[in-house]
């Protein structure tokens, strides 16, 4: 692609709307200072990339003499395969509008922005980053801006020139899809873990349940063969309602399911538990029936003697009573005798107190004399009598041995009564036992009135008879029940071995699927650490091949007679790459030398002119061969600017040159070096004359190859 | 006879001039009798921009004494053959190969430092010790030809296979570059790569 026009209108210096053309191999801006050349160069740099990083956010593109306030360019450019194509870019100062005209379709907007980032850097087609980097592609490698001419080797750092190049050659789609497989990979393994869970632990896991259900099977072999040669549920089933009737056997067809086998079981063991019990009855009532023969006791006899003992007894008992209650009347009697001799005694003893109290010779009564002595000591004895409490008169033992004899002939009263009860008792239980085992007898169907100890035999031979019977039936339908029970596990084990080798079989297939996703997951994780200084290496190997051409330009343009050898050195440093740029002495060794402080102010331009060339021709432009240099002539001595012109003139090769000079001097010599020379070939000049508020002043020149050039050597 | 690896011969400079110019699209011309007093020891050569004269000095003193009269017989050929309007004739170069040494490299810069008439190109013995020396020197003259493959930038992705063949199977990681590019997933398709379950 090359640049074929633009129109200008209201941006910076261009006032009213100019258009000029610029399909040419090689383009001469040439005019003093201020009268628009660098506007037009940053229109294009604007068209493209939407706005001019060097003024950051000073200001707006809108010119101040612009009539509506409205910056437009548009920019036209050929294309290889789709024609001509046309970017317009607006500004009314605060909003930007873009508009692609492209094969009779037009874009607007964030559409018409990532079409043209498409189209200029197809190799970061679609990417985020695009717009960006365009810009910086444009800044760094198109167009050679005066004021950031040295800006890549004095004011970047190492860090930052890598980062550049690594963004322009797009280095950060490694990043991006390091992080998008990373992101993958953390999926996949949780997928894979996911997976290990829910389909192999739980294989894992019922193969652990079959094989202990196996362990605690049986094995089969045995089983079957007993199955072979024992009962068949047939036999038994006809056999046991034969014996037990088929109402006790409970079911109407022969156990074929272990469910009726365990039922037919329980009613075999229920009427052997049935004819048990009636065994023990019949050996019970044999017990019993002796005492339905006649008594030896005679109750009645024994019953007569009793009560007539008894009878005596209660006389004596009453003869007792009468002599106690005699013996009692004596005694209240002689009691009653006794208190009042006790009465007296105590009147006489208080009397004599008082007699002590007022006692003299002689009688206060009478007055007799006494013997005051002997009637003291008198009335002490009266006293002291009463003192005594009277005579207490001794247990009586007549009453005593009464009441004794009592007592006991009350106890042999209550003796006999008690063998008199104890066997009405007995005789009211054996009347009623005979009772019950004649009801009972009966009951059974022995017929009392004949020989009961004989029929209770019989039956008890028939019940013995039929409990062997049923016993062994009972032990022929449990082995049954275990043959079938042995068949069941046999037939369970085949199952269980049948799904184990499934499970198996499913299990191998399941782990060999979860190694497999391991190892793709370990691949993964190979060239994401591998991604990780891609980028880097990428970028270097990108470096790497500017520097031959930086040499190349260098030394074409010889700024200095020392410093020959340039260097530019793609670093990595702790996972950041490097870029170093400097100069050599190729006379001194290779050490590299920081280009700054050794070369002079017009080499050092030469130095950042020949590295942006470089870059021009080495960094991903391929899409707009343009190279625009913005007075990349100034301050540089007749040696380097002659050898830069050479460079240019052998630039046009590869690139369509857009250059300006403030020199007029040098407008004759860009014209005569940069004339075409080949058939095709187009050089136009425009001469910037004036500047006024509506914009620049120039002239235009339109140079075309000739083809008849003088030739010092003839053909 | 061995050719030498300290300088190279005067008859070798210019047979590597000649070959060099030649290869480049340069039209070359040897012992053109129009040049007096280089004829016999360099050449002539022009192509679309420019006419080159190229002569050799067996030594400094030799180159000093007698370069501006190989210069006046280049501008002399070119005032001869073509007209003053012609841009040729302002694109002259003369380029003078010494076998010796120069005394310091002040004399070399004095002369490609009159940039009049045409311009200069100076190199002497210990600058041109092989044949890519006089390649060096001669490359402002030639075109600006691009290392092979820098015009055709690849997709950074394109590259990573190359770039991570020592820590990854190139084919995995184009599987992975391709996948990403067209928003597939990934891990599947490098795990359909080796065919795995």
């Amino acid at each position: 692609m090359r640049i074929k026009s633009v129109t200008v209108e209201g941006f910076r210096a261009f006032g009213r709307s100019a258009t000029i053309d610029l399909d040419a191999d090689i383009i001469i801006l040439q005019g003093p200072n201020g009268v628009g050349k660098t506007s037009l160069l940053d229109a294009l740099l604007w068209a493209l990339a939407g706005r001019i990083s060097r003024f950051r956010d000073r200001g707006s593109p809108v010119s101040i003499y612009a009539r509506e306030g409205i910056a437009r360019v548009e920019l036209t450019f050929s294309h290889a395969d789709r024609g001509d194509i046309a970017v317009v870019r607006a500004s009314d100062g605060s909003a930007t509008s873009i508009r692609l005209k492209i094969e009779n379709q037009e874009l607007e907007g964030a559409a018409a922005q990532q079409e043209l980032c498409n189209l200029l850097l197809p190799h970061l087609r679609d990417r985020n980053e695009s717009l960006h980097t365009l810009e910086n592609v444009l800044t760094r490698g198109v167009y050679l801006q005066q004021d950031l001419v040295r800006q890549f080797i004095e004011v970047d750092t190492e860090v930052e020139r890598f980062a550049l190049i690594s963004e322009v050659i797009g280095a950060g789609v490694v990043l991006e899809l390091q992080q998008a497989l990373e992101k993958s990979r953390n999926q996949w393994l949780r997928s894979t873990s996911a997976f290990r869970k829910e389909e192999i632990e739980p294989l894992r896991g019922r193969i652990a349940q079959i094989d202990e259900q196996l362990a605690r099977l049986t094995d089969s072999g045995e089983g079957v063969e007993v199955a072979a040669g024992g009962p068949s549920a047939a036999n038994l089933f006809h056999r046991a309602v034969s014996l037990m009737g088929q109402g006790r056997v409970g079911s109407d067809e022969p156990p074929t399911t272990p469910g009726r086998l365990d039922r037919f079981l329980k009613s075999l063991t229920t009427e052997r538990s049935r004819i048990e019990r009636e065994i023990g009855i019949v050996a019970g009532m044999s017990e019993q029936i002796r005492s339905l023969e006649p008594d030896a006791r005679d109750y009645a006899a024994d019953l007569a003697r009793l009560e007539l003992e008894e009878s005596n007894i209660a006389t004596e008992l009453k003869n007792a009573d009468e002599s106690l209650k005699n013996e009692v009347a004596r005694l209240e009697q002689q009691r009653e005798r006794l208190v009042a001799e006790r009465d007296k005694v105590k009147r006489l003893a208080a009397l004599a107190r008082l007699a002590l109290d007022d006692l003299g010779d002689h009688c206060p009564v009478c007055g007799q004399t006494h013997d005051r002595e002997h009637t003291v000591r008198h009335l002490r004895e009266l006293i002291s009598s009463a003192s005594d409490g009277g005579t207490v008169s001794a247990p009586d033992e007549q009453l005593s041995a009464l009441n004794a004899r009592r007592s006991a002939v009350q106890q042999r009263l209550e003796g006999v009564r008690l063998q008199r009860r104890s066997l009405e008792d007995d005789r009211r239980e054996r009347d009623a036992q005979r009772s019950v085992l004649v009801v009972r007898l009966t009951d059974m169907g022995i017929d009392t009135g004949h020989d009961i100890a004989a029929q209770l035999q019989a039956r008890r031979t028939e019940a013995e008879a039929s409990l062997r019977a049923v016993t062994n039936l009972l032990a022929e339908g449990e082995q049954l029940s275990l043959n079938i029970v042995r068949l069941g596990e046999g037939k369970r084990r085949e199952e269980l071995m049948a799904e184990r080798a499934d499970l198996v079989s499913r299990l191998e297939h399941a782990s060999a699927k979860a190694e497999s996703q391991d190892r793709t997951h370990a691949e993964a994780g190979k060239i994401i650490d591998g991604l990780r200084n891609a980028s880097l290496l990428v970028t270097r190997r990108q470096i790497e091949q500017i520097a031959p051409l930086f040499q190349r330009i260098y030394s074409r343009i010889d700024p200095h007679p020392t410093f020959r050898t340039t260097q530019i050195i793609a670093d990595m440093e702790r996972g950041k790459g490097h870029l170093l740029v400097g100069i050599a002495d190729p006379d001194a060794g290779s050490q590299q030398y920081d280009a700054g402080p050794v070369l002079s102010s017009s080499q050092l331009n030469s130095y950042a002119v020949s590295l942006f060339l470089a870059m021009n021709l080495a960094l991903p432009a391929p899409a707009l061969g343009v190279t625009v240099l913005d007075d990349p002539l100034q301050s540089l001595d007749s040696i380097n600017l002659l050898g830069l012109v050479d460079v240019l003139r052998r630039f046009r090769a590869h690139r369509q040159i857009i250059v300006s000079t403030h020199e007029e001097r040098l407008m004759g010599l860009l014209q005569r070096k940069l004339r075409p020379v080949r058939q095709g070939e187009r050089m136009i000049s425009i001469a910037f004359e004036d500047w006024s508020r509506d914009g620049p002043a120039f002239r235009e020149k339109r140079t075309e190859y000739v083809g008849s050039d003088e030739k010092v050597l003839a053909a | 006879m061995q050719p030498s690896d300290a300088t190279l011969t005067t008859s070798i400079l210019v047979a590597l001039a000649s070959e060099l110019l030649a290869a480049n699209g340069y039209r070359v011309v040897r012992d053109l009798t129009d040049l007096a007093h280089s004829a016999d020891r360099g050449l002539l050569a022009e192509d679309e921009f420019s006419v080159v004269s190229v002569v050799t000095f067996e030594t400094w003193q030799q180159l000093e004494n007698e370069w501006l009269e190989t210069q006046a017989d280049l501008v002399e050929l070119l005032a001869r053959r073509l007209s003053r309007a012609a841009p040729k004739a302002w694109d002259g170069y003369l380029v003078l190969l010494c076998a010796g040494s120069a005394p310091n490299s002040q004399a070399v810069s004095a002369i490609e430092r009159d940039t009049t008439r045409v311009r200069k190109i100076v190199a002497t013995g210990e600058m041109l010790r092989t044949s890519a020396d006089v390649a060096r020197v001669l490359d402002l003259l030639l075109p600006l030809n691009l290392p092979n493959g820098i015009t055709m930038l690849e997709d950074v992705l394109d590259s990573l296979p190359e770039v991570m063949k020592s820590t990854a199977d190139p084919d995995a990681v184009r599987v992975v570059v391709d996948a990403f590019r067209s928003m597939e997933p990934p891990l599947e398709r490098l795990h359909s790569l080796r065919g795995e379950q």
